[in-house]
């Protein structure tokens, strides 16, 4: 190497390390910004700017394109098997009656059906019940592929204990079999599937169709006629009224699985063009929050439309992140079938069976059209508004922005913990005294006991969550005895942590421990939102909003104890460390609860039962549909929460 | 009197009979009948081709079936032979399961008009329609086991019309979903055929987005082409069949074929009126015509010349007839045999001059002048005996 390369070499490392050197100085600077950028980004999420119109992306669909034979004497047939379906529900029929006059009516059409049992193992209890289901043979192909058309006996609109049923969806799924099947159009084996309950009946259903093995399931096998061919897309109705006013749309999958954009848009595109109003969820556009005229002055922006969009988005967390699906669909997501359910808002009318006939059959002709399975259009996105969307590249920023300010602090904080500023003494040379960095130890081990402990606590709190206890005491609406005994676990490491950094003389902790802990427990923080932003923008969405920033404003002082430091413990820092306390146990899981139980009894005025049923809610899934919700909360977020409040209480 | 007429009528026999064989220097006499033939038509092409490609498949194409089917029914209609038709279809929408009106294929919303029909002969379907096939067909190289209908048996006496339509862009045009076919991979296709004298004109024809460009690179000689849609334009469906639940027909087709409808055999119609028919208001897309390769002007260029398999006549030199015949009595190959007969039978070879001429034509030159002193010689001594 010649001497000029050498001195080029040198000069690009000079020039690199000076770059660094001003990244790093403004380091502060720049996670603000970061943090800013985020939160402002979220909050703009309901903003028009940033969807767009939604467009049919795959060219076989060709939604609305056709006429449809749906008429009045199909209707006719719809009010007579409502009529038989009534009398059945209102004389309490047993699981067993109901599906078998559901496997008679189908064989009345002419459709090998038959019914199928199955035993829902819980921790308490066992869930049983009976589906039926009824298979048209496409004739003109081999039955390679089918569409399933499905109603389950309970709407989703479940109105506290009283069940509401879904009675005219079942009769419009009757009605289609025996209108559909005179058609010689279809490309697809039809299956039509009348689920029994909300969703376990169509869980069960799914698993022995897909041979899938659940531990505590027993579904009898499908058999006689055994439906093949791979399902590509279902429809699910949902019909609790005596009429309807608009469809609405219901896509959230179990675990946060989406449906292909498509077939949505074909829904969206059929139902207008059949003259029936198109909502998101039940979401009429005159329930909306009302925003002061005079917000939408101030900011030269329609403030309703905001308030519209942002009430979209917010319930689509309030499914996405919990990973709860928002209907029967929602269990064919697991098995990589596009479904939807369409959902005819209860109102006095002017719509019924013969404009939901009409777009069923629109849809399913659609579907018919497909010539591979939806791929076309997007599976990440975000619905703000009917019709409209937000694209992957418009909503995920925010969260990794967030995930990458919270790294940059666990970086950031790793690095400090390494050096300690030392006062020189004077030499001939420098006759001041001066400060210089030097490095110190940097014990993990304590710290990586520490974390490890609190993911040990994380499961003990998942076993004590799904215990058969829990189970039982929450069906008794013992809801603050269930939130107690799930959180001794995290007391008792509180506690136990509390009184060893103080007391033991065996093995004192090292002065880094704290700043090490809050840096370890950043920098996984960030790798967990970016990673889960990816599979489930809510959640990530939901957990970098609670404890991105009260994590990050945990204090901790650094330089404690070493040569000349004068002791930092001031008043202002007691209290930083105290309100970091309360927000990190506001955010835990017990405390979100307690907070959310506080909310609704003091500003909603109800008795608090919304909290009972929703936590109730959870653990069912849990349970049955094995969702991730409550294995994530209990052991990621949990421990890190119990992380940043082990840096509160550790001594200084 | 009586005595003056018998003596020489015989002359006069010998005379005539003389000058018949003396006077079929054969060039003049062609000459004239090349110049009878060449008055009605410019083009001096003997036998049409037809290529009708639809490039997609799968249900919702149906319109790209219904375009070439039409193109097909007009062709057909207007005198070309199955024989001389290759039909590509890379689909078969009429047995569609998703068919609610199974073994039909329409191209109008009312429905009045079957193309599929009862006598339809495909020579290139489903997945045998492959940009491969069809640059092989185009340039003759083909394997020895394909048989004749999938041959384009075309030579330097053929017009040829191809057409074609899919999904396409700039200088492309999708095959089956997973290949593409350029605008220099058929205007090398082009010159091969002109090179090997494969044909005398080619009209070219395309429906598809952006289908001007796909003709931008011929380079060959004597190719008139049109195309439904310059560079960035797309070409629309023009109607959709609510009942069958998809676009019937292509606004560019839709537009020549109706044109076309209003045409028989016998129509003095020209290219020209063809392309004066195009109208951005209905197509929704700019058609373009390529006329510079072409050596004649399409207002003089009879639509019958592409879209008719009138039956047109040539003068042949005898010789080549008898080589021939003989050719074809001394073949034991029976293949040869039938190539020559079906050559006969497209009019390649034609003989259109009379017995008498073609025996006389058949002596050579000695023999001719020979046979002439003979009769000169007879012709005196007659006149002497008589006289």
């Amino acid at each position: 190497m010649s001497e000029k390369e050498i001195l080029s070499h040198t000069k690009r490392i000079e020039r690199r390390s000076k770059i660094i050197t001003k990244i790093i100085d403004r380091l502060y600077l720049i996670r603000f910004i970061l943090f800013f950028t985020g939160f402002g980004w979220l909050i703009l999420l309901p903003w028009n700017g940033l969807s767009r119109r939604a467009w049919i992306d795959e060219n076989a669909l060709q939604p609305g394109h056709v006429n449809v034979d749906w008429n009045w004497g199909d209707v006719q047939i719809a009010d007579t098997k409502l009529a038989l379906l009534e009398d059945l529900w209102n004389r309490n029929a047993s699981s067993v009656e109901r599906a078998n006059f559901i496997k008679s009516q189908f064989q009345e059409y002419g459709l090998a059906s038959n019914t199928q049992f199955y035993t829902f193992g819980t921790p308490s209890e066992n869930i049983t019940g009976n589906n039926a289901y009824g298979v048209y043979r496409a004739q003109r192909t081999s039955g390679m592929e089918a569409i399933v058309i499905a109603a389950s006996w309970v709407s989703r609109q479940q109105e506290g204990a009283n069940l509401q049923p879904n009675l005219r969806g079942i009769a419009t799924v009757l009605s289609l079999a025996s209108s559909l099947k005179r058609r010689p159009v279809w490309a697809k084996d039809l299956i039509f599937l009348v689920s029994d309950s909300y969703l376990d009946g169509a869980h069960a259903w799914l698993s022995a169709y897909h041979g899938d093995i659940q531990q505590n399931l027993h579904a009898e096998p499908l058999l006689h006629p055994e439906p093949q061919g791979v399902i590509w897309t279902a429809l699910v109705l949902d019909y609790p009224g005596h009429s309807f006013s608009h469809l609405g749309l219901f896509f959230e999958g179990t675990n946060a699985r989406l449906p292909n954009q498509d077939l949505s848009n074909s829904a969206w595109v059929i139902s207008h063009s059949m003259g029936v109003p198109w909502v998101l969820y039940d979401h009429k556009d005159e329930d909306a929050f009302r925003v002061p005229s005079a917000l939408s002055e101030i900011f030269g922006h329609d403030m309703n439309e905001y308030s519209r969009r942002a009430r979209n988005i917010v319930r689509h967390l309030s499914y996405q992140a919990v990973g709860e699906p928002s209907g029967v669909h929602g269990l064919f997501h697991k098995y990589r079938i596009d479904a939807v359910t369409l959902y005819a808002l209860p109102a006095r009318g002017p719509h019924g069976f013969y404009s939901l006939g009409r777009v069923v059959e629109s849809l399913l002709r659609t579907s018919n059209n497909l010539l591979e399975r939806l791929h076309a259009s997007f599976f990440f996105y975000l619905f703000t508004a009917p019709g409209e969307f937000a694209e992957f590249a418009r909503y995920l920023p925010p969260v990794i922005i967030l995930g990458l300010a919270v790294s940059f602090g666990g970086l950031r904080m790793f690095v400090q913990t390494g050096w300690i500023p030392k006062r020189v003494p004077s030499t001939e040379k420098q006759p001041q005294r001066s400060l210089v960095w030097a490095m110190r130890d940097r014990p993990v081990l304590e710290v990586a006991c520490i974390m490890a402990s609190t993911y040990l606590v994380g499961v003990g709190t998942f076993s004590i969550v799904t215990s058969r206890w829990t189970w039982a005491e929450l069906k008794n609406s013992k809801l603050h005895e269930v939130i107690f005994v799930s959180s001794a676990p995290s007391i008792a490491l509180l506690v136990g942590i509390f009184v060893y950094s103080r007391v033991t003389t065996f093995h004192r902790l090292p002065p880094t421990t704290p700043a090490l802990l809050k840096a370890f427990n950043l920098c996984s923080l960030g790798v967990v939102i970016s990673v889960i932003a990816v599979a489930n923008f809510s959640l990530s969405a939901s957990v970098a909003v609670l404890a991105a920033l009260p994590l990050c404003l945990v204090p901790v002082s650094l330089h404690q104890n070493h040569e000349g430091y004068k002791h930092g413990l001031t008043a202002v820092f007691v209290v930083r460390r105290a309100f970091a306390l309360l927000w990190l146990l506001t955010i835990s899981p017990p405390g979100l609860l307690i907070v959310a139980q506080m909310l609704e009894q003091n500003v909603a005025g109800s008795n608090g039962t919304r909290v009972l049923m929703w936590l109730r809610r959870m653990l069912w899934e849990s349970v049955i549909l094995k969702t991730w919700f409550l294995p994530l909360v209990s052991t990621i977020y949990l421990p890190h929460i119990l992380q940043g409040l082990i840096v509160c209480i550790l001594p200084l | 009197m009586t005595r003056l007429f018998f003596l020489h009528l015989p002359i006069l026999l010998l005379w005539t009979l003389f000058k018949l064989v003396e006077g079929t220097d054969s060039s003049y006499h062609d000459q004239v009948v090349r110049d009878f033939l060449k008055e009605d038509q410019g083009s001096g092409h003997t036998n049409n081709w037809a290529v009708l490609v639809c490039s997609s498949r799968y249900w919702f194409n149906y319109r790209h079936m219904a375009n070439t089917l039409g193109m097909y029914r007009t062709v057909k209609r207007l005198g070309i032979p199955d024989s001389n038709i290759i039909l590509m279809l890379a689909d078969d929408v009429s047995c569609n399961a998703r068919n609610r009106f199974p073994a039909s294929v329409y191209s109008n919303g009312r429905r009045n008009l079957d193309l599929y029909g009862e006598n339809i002969e495909v020579d290139y379907r489903g997945y045998e329609v492959t940009v491969e096939n069809f640059l092989r067909l185009l340039t003759g190289r083909v394997e020895p086991s394909v048989p004749r209908s999938k041959r384009l048996l075309t030579d330097e006496k053929s017009n040829v019309f191809v057409y074609m339509t899919g999904h396409g862009g700039a200088e492309f045009l999708k095959f089956q979903d997973n290949e593409e076919i350029s605008a220099f991979d058929i205007a090398d296709a082009f010159e091969q055929m002109w090179q090997k004298k494969r044909y005398h004109e080619i009209f070219f024809m395309i429906d598809t987005c952006q289908a001007n460009t796909m003709y931008s690179k011929f380079y060959s000689p004597n190719i008139l082409a049109t195309g439904s849609s310059e560079l960035g334009e797309s070409s629309y469906s023009y109607e959709n069949d609510a009942d069958i639940g998809v676009a019937v027909i292509d606004r560019y087709t839709h537009l020549v074929l109706s044109y076309l409808e209003n045409i028989n055999k016998t129509s003095r119609s020209t290219m020209q009126q063809l392309f004066d028919a195009y109208d951005f208001n209905r197509m929704r897309s700019h058609a373009g015509v390529r006329t510079d390769l072409f050596k004649r002007d399409p207002s003089k260029v009879l639509l019958t010349e592409f879209f008719g398999g009138i039956a047109q006549a040539d003068v042949v030199a005898a010789e080549d007839v008898i080589d021939a015949q003989r050719f074809v009595d001394q073949s034991s190959s029976g293949r040869v045999a039938l190539n020559l007969q079906q050559a006969a039978e497209r009019g390649e070879v034609t003989a259109i001059l009379p017995q008498g001429l073609v025996l006389a034509r058949n002596l050579d030159n000695f023999t001719r002048t020979w046979v002439g002193a003979v009769c000169i010689m007879v012709l005196i001594t007659l006149s002497y005996f008589l006289g």
